[in-house]
């Protein structure tokens, strides 16, 4: 924990406005004058000597960040305890100091800070710091400063507490145009289809013999008629449909055709892919499909298709985490299997390159998202007309461009 | 939030105040009714139900028309320009409140109260524009800090809009972040700030040394200088010290040689002699070369060395509630003590004592006076003296008008028209003429009146006892004094214009007569003797007693509480001067400063003792001193060892645990609560709740060098201290190295 003082300009202000009502107190021997000074100078000492009293005693703790999101609020929380018996706290400022790391948090967001505007004695309080993300990533934080100026704003005084954690910025999610995921599916509008494994839906499966408890409505008469002894009738699992999502980064960033009709880069083409696989497994998610994802060209392990919450937070998560300055790994290529019952989409940032012998499997590039996002999801009014400039902002290639 | 809501009502309030403060200050109703009634009407045109503001170009335009005007007041009255500051920050404040208000806003706002006071400050010392400046102090710490606390919550909420990217349609609201009984907390917070500052400031009123720098910004308006009851001069031409106030300005006790009050008043105190004449109705003392008495404290002092008949007199003490120079005295005073002051001046040509300029203000004294001393007293007193040459050097009145009516009056009353010749006649010729020209000027043809406003201030021949003597006939104390005076002048007899207070009211409960500034009173003094100096008062006694004995209405006795206590802060807060600081330092030492002396005297006789004992010589100083600072050292080292053992003790939680374990923890483990100071040091302070390994696998992401310190560190602490190892001296060495390297890395001085 480091404390500072630190003065500024009203500070500067304030002692020459002391020296200044000095000067004639002593000129006139003016005693009202001599008070006046003498209530400027108190003003001054208990400047400097509250913030320091209150800093004392402060327990400051970030609590783990969820993942963000790119466009949508990241809140930052702060737990404050005072830990002081008898000393309130006023007009706390927390802020998460600038880390000199290349995965730094502010390298994908705009500074933010909490503001606590008072804290009891022996009170805990949260203090949240809403950040806006404005690219997807690791974002690491590793110094939070405190800062009070109370009671009169002429002294600051801080201390950074350090304490390291990380959290994810997913990619940004865009809305899909309405059809487009009955559209990768093979099989029909239904998309539900026989699972291998027995289960409670209506499909037949088999038969096996009876065993106490087995409803009588599930006991099959004929064939038990037949064989002399009980046998009960075995229904199959549904199965819902399934999208398997491959982003294929094989080819490095320098690599790529850019398109210089859209006044694309390589890197933003990249990005516009990571957020089109990230808007489609959601979609895919929202409608009840088990979504897989492979990321050939990155290393990562290819994740299996499930259908649930936390699966899809690990897939956002693989997707935030691919670092495209990394080298790419184009030997491994990515092992599609023919024989996997789901829809394929596959995802290029430039050029599509076939991958599979299936003819069922839909290729894109990151330029489709223009035509198949309808607009950003969350509060944003962002559309798709305006994405390539806004993803040069999001890439920090220049705020003037939106 | 009711307490960030009550921010703008009270700034407001703060405003008003200091508008109103310095408008008292210059006691300008007009001003206080315009400025006041406007800023009123902001308050409802900007805050009220329809909430308009000033257009930034109207304001402008009004602050361009201001400064204008302020450039023609300038012009008009140069020497005050501390005024037209005023005024101009009056008008300024005004428009602003008019204005929208940010936080900036606030804070211009404020500077300008604060610049009213400090100019009302430095022009007036009224009792009533000091309570208003105690409320303003008191109510802008709280206005301040809640300005603090409003002014967050806006910057906050604008940074958090700011760090919106543009297009949202929607951001989370900003709310305070408070815990409960936030107002009781804020408040008692405000109130202890106010009373430490309170404290504080009036630490500093009383320590800030007095008497430097004085005077050396001359232009500076000096109407709330020091503020001194009496000024030993008579301008009849303009200005006069004779005023109906009823503020007491000293109290004084009149005893016999045996101690019993005297009651028999009016008693005629003399505060100065006014022995020159200067054109215009001017009477000013003739700077004599006085006499330094070198007085004991608390003891008589007499003024004059071998004084005979000393049995005789009477003894005033006297209580001074203003500052006085001068100091009054009944008859002819022959000794004098006081408790503060050392040395005195005496004037044996006026029989005056002051206080030596350098000197602070003068709380009490005693005097011994003589009503009729003897013919060797006066001319003891007069250390030498010579009246004549005094009388031949000093300027007097002339008027051959003035003349002619004194001869008149001597011829009317069948005195001689001329000095006698003979210097034995004289002193009695003297006390005739000077009586048939006070029973002149007593007569009914003269009215005493304090009511001038009538009388032209342009006096015809620029002399205003002409004036009062043939024309208006009506006047004070002043001018019956002077007219007297001016007679006994005009015929060549010796005459002195005195000045000082008359004792009327008696309080009985604490037997002092009570002196106040309409006491004050003039009278002559007509050379009657060699050294014998005789008074006359030609003020109507019938209407002096009438004026100065007047029994207390409701209205006086109001204004006498009001006085009081005017007179007790004047006295005791805008008085304070050098003087009472010694006074009170005297009082706050308590005897420390003899005790700490006597000490060190006791430890220098010690050492010598012990020197002399053991024949050390002179060298023997060096080796106790050496001792001394050896001792020093060690009950230093010790502490700190204390210190040491009881933050092992109590951030590794050995209480449990005792005997040579304990030990053995207390001795070896301080390199980890060294790690511990160095990362917090260092900006990096492991939170309490996290285990040593947790936190230095942390560390790992972002200070990789740092946390393979902590690492080998912790990995020592956690063998000795959980797995019980002594610590062998690789560990001990490789730990201290790790500690200096992460000592260098982050840059922490160990």
């Amino acid at each position: 924990m480091i404390q500072r003082l630190r003065s500024h300009l009203p500070f500067l202000f304030y002692l020459g406005l002391t020296i200044v009502i000095a000067v004639p107190a002593m000129s006139n021997q003016n005693n009202l004058l001599f008070w006046v000074f003498g209530v400027l100078v108190a003003g001054l000492t208990l400047s400097i000597v509250i913030p320091f009293w209150m800093l004392r005693g402060l327990e400051i703790r970030r609590l783990d960040p969820q993942h963000g999101a790119v466009g949508e609020p990241l809140n930052v929380r702060y737990v404050v305890k005072n830990r002081k018996w008898l000393v309130p706290v006023f007009n706390l400022h927390l802020e998460d100091q600038p880390l000199d790391h290349p995965r730094s948090w502010q390298k994908l967001m705009k500074p933010a800070r909490a503001w606590i505007m008072h804290i009891g004695p022996g009170d805990s309080v949260h203090g949240d710091a809403v950040y806006w993300p404005k690219r997807r990533g690791e974002a690491r934080f590793c110094q939070v400063r405190v800062r009070t100026s109370f009671p009169f704003g002429l002294v600051k005084r801080t201390i950074t507490v350090a304490q390291d954690q990380h959290t994810l910025i997913f990619p940004r999610l865009f809305e899909l145009r309405r059809g487009l995921l009955s559209s990768l599916t093979p099989i029909g509008l239904l998309g539900m289809r026989v699972s291998q494994h027995t289960g409670s839906g209506d499909d037949y499966y088999g038969l096996r013999e009876y065993r106490p408890g087995d409803s009588l409505r599930r006991i099959a008469w004929k064939r038990t008629a037949q064989i002399g002894e009980l046998v009960c009738i075995e229904h199959a699992n549904p199965s819902p449909p399934k999208i398997r999502v491959v982003l294929d980064l094989t080819t490095p960033t320098d690599q790529l055709q850019s398109s210089r009709a859209e006044g694309l880069s390589g890197k933003q083409l990249e990005e516009m892919a990571i957020s089109l696989a990230a808007s489609i497994v959601h979609a895919a998610h929202e409608s009840g499909y088990e979504v897989g994802l492979s990321l050939p060209g990155t290393g990562v392990a290819q994740i299996a298709m499930r259908h649930s919450k936390w699966h899809v937070n690990k897939i956002m998560a693989a997707l935030a985490s691919i670092d495209l300055g990394a080298q790419r790994i184009v030997s491994t290529g990515p092992t599609l299997l023919d024989a996997e019952r789901a829809g394929l989409v596959v995802i290029s940032p430039a050029r599509v390159t076939p991958m599979t012998s299936r003819e069922d499997v839909l290729y894109f590039t990151g330029l489709h998202l223009k035509t198949l996002a309808v607009g950003a999801l969350g509060w944003e009014t962002v559309t798709y007309a305006s994405l390539p400039a806004y993803e040069s902002v999001m890439n920090g290639e220049g705020e003037e461009a939106a | 939030m009711r307490l960030l809501r009550s921010f703008p009502v009270l700034a407001f309030c703060l405003v008003l105040l200091s508008l109103a403060g310095y408008c008292l200050s210059q006691k300008s109703l007009v001003l206080l009714l315009v400025a006041g009634t406007l800023a009123i009407v902001s308050w409802y045109v900007t805050e009220g139900p329809r909430g308009r503001n000033l257009p930034s170009w109207a304001s402008h335009l009004l602050v361009l028309g201001v400064s204008l005007n302020v450039l023609f007041d300038w012009y008009q009255n140069q020497g005050d320009w501390m005024g037209v500051l005023g005024r101009y920050a009056v008008w300024l404040t005004v428009i602003k409140l008019f204005e929208h208000k940010t936080q900036r806003d606030y804070s211009q706002l404020f500077a300008f109260s604060f610049l009213l006071m400090v100019i009302g400050s430095l022009q007036s010392a009224d009792l009533l524009f000091s309570l208003v400046l105690v409320v303003y102090i008191a109510l802008g710490v709280y206005v301040l800090l809640l300005h603090q606390m409003h002014g967050a919550y806006e910057r906050e909420k604008d940074d958090r809009n700011n760090v919106i990217p543009r297009g949202y349609r929607l951001a989370p609201i900003l709310k305070p972040v408070i815990g409960p009984r936030v107002g009781v907390q804020f408040r008692l917070f405000a109130l202890i700030l106010g009373l430490g500052g309170l404290l504080l400031s009036i630490l500093v009123f009383l320590a800030f040394p007095r008497g430097i720098g004085e005077d050396k910004l001359p232009g500076l308006p000096s109407a709330i200088k020091r503020r001194v009851a009496f000024l030993d001069q008579v301008n009849l031409g303009g200005g006069s010290r004779i005023t109906d106030s009823r503020r007491p300005i000293m109290r004084v006790q009149i005893l016999d040689q045996d101690g019993v009050p005297l009651t028999d008043a009016p008693f005629f105190m003399r505060a100065g002699v006014l022995d020159q004449y200067l054109a215009g109705g001017k009477w000013r003392a003739v700077p004599h070369e006085p006499v330094v008495i070198d007085a004991t404290a608390n003891e008589f002092s007499p003024l004059a060395d071998n004084l005979a008949d000393e049995t005789s007199y009477v003894v005033q003490h006297v209580k001074l509630d203003m500052a006085f120079d001068q100091l009054p005295s009944i008859a002819t005073p022959v000794s004098i003590q006081s408790s503060s002051i050392s040395n005195f001046e005496y004037n044996p040509v006026t029989q005056i004592i002051r206080k030596p300029p350098h000197v602070g203000r003068l709380m009490a004294y005693d005097i011994r006076a003589q009503t009729r001393p003897s013919q060797q007293t006066r001319d003891t007193l007069l250390h030498g003296s010579d009246l004549d040459r005094v009388w031949r050097d000093t300027s007097r009145y002339r008027s051959r008008r003035v003349r002619e009516l004194a001869t008149e009056l001597l011829s009317r009353s069948g005195e001689q028209t001329s000095r006698p010749i003979d210097p034995r006649m004289e002193w009695s010729w003297n006390r005739r003429a000077a009586d048939s020209f006070n029973r002149y000027l007593r007569s009914s043809q003269f009215t005493y009146t304090l009511d001038l406003s009538d009388v032209s201030a342009s006096a015809p021949d620029n002399d205003p006892i002409a004036q009062f003597l043939f024309d208006t006939k009506k006047g004070h104390c002043e001018y019956f004094a002077s007219a007297l005076a001016a007679m006994c002048h005009t015929v060549g007899i010796q005459a002195r214009l005195v000045i000082g207070y008359v004792a009327y009211e008696y309080n009985e409960s604490t037997r002092e007569y009570i002196i106040s500034e309409s006491n004050a009173h003039a009278w002559v003094e007509v050379r009657t003797g060699s050294a014998t100096w005789e008074a006359f008062d030609p003020t109507p006694p019938a209407v002096l007693s009438a004026l100065h004995d007047v029994p207390a209405s409701f209205p006086d006795r109001v204004q006498r509480i009001w006085s009081n206590l005017e007179n007790g802060i004047g006295s005791n807060f805008l008085d304070f001067d050098a003087a009472i600081q010694r006074d009170l330092t005297a009082l706050m030492d308590m005897g420390w400063t003899d005790r700490l002396g006597a000490m060190w005297q006791m430890a220098r006789d010690w050492s010598r003792r012990v020197n002399e004992s053991f024949l050390l010589g002179p060298a023997g100083y060096i080796w106790m001193g050496i001792v001394a600072l050896a001792l020093s050292i060690a009950v230093i080292a010790l502490i700190k060892l204390m210190r040491r053992s009881l933050a092992i003790r109590r951030v590794l939680h050995l209480q449990h645990l005792s005997g040579r374990e304990y030990q053995r923890m207390l001795r070896q483990l301080g390199f980890y609560i060294d790690m511990l100071y160095v990362l917090k040091k260092g900006g990096h302070g492991k939170p309490s709740w996290q285990p040593p390994a947790l936190f230095a696998d942390s560390l790992t992401g972002t200070k990789p060098e740092v946390a393979e310190c902590v690492h080998v560190i912790t990995d020592i602490f956690y063998a000795s201290r959980y797995g019980k190892q002594p610590l062998t001296k690789l560990h001990s060495q490789n730990a201290q190295e790790s500690l200096q390297q992460l000592a260098s890395l982050l840059h922490v001085k160990m």
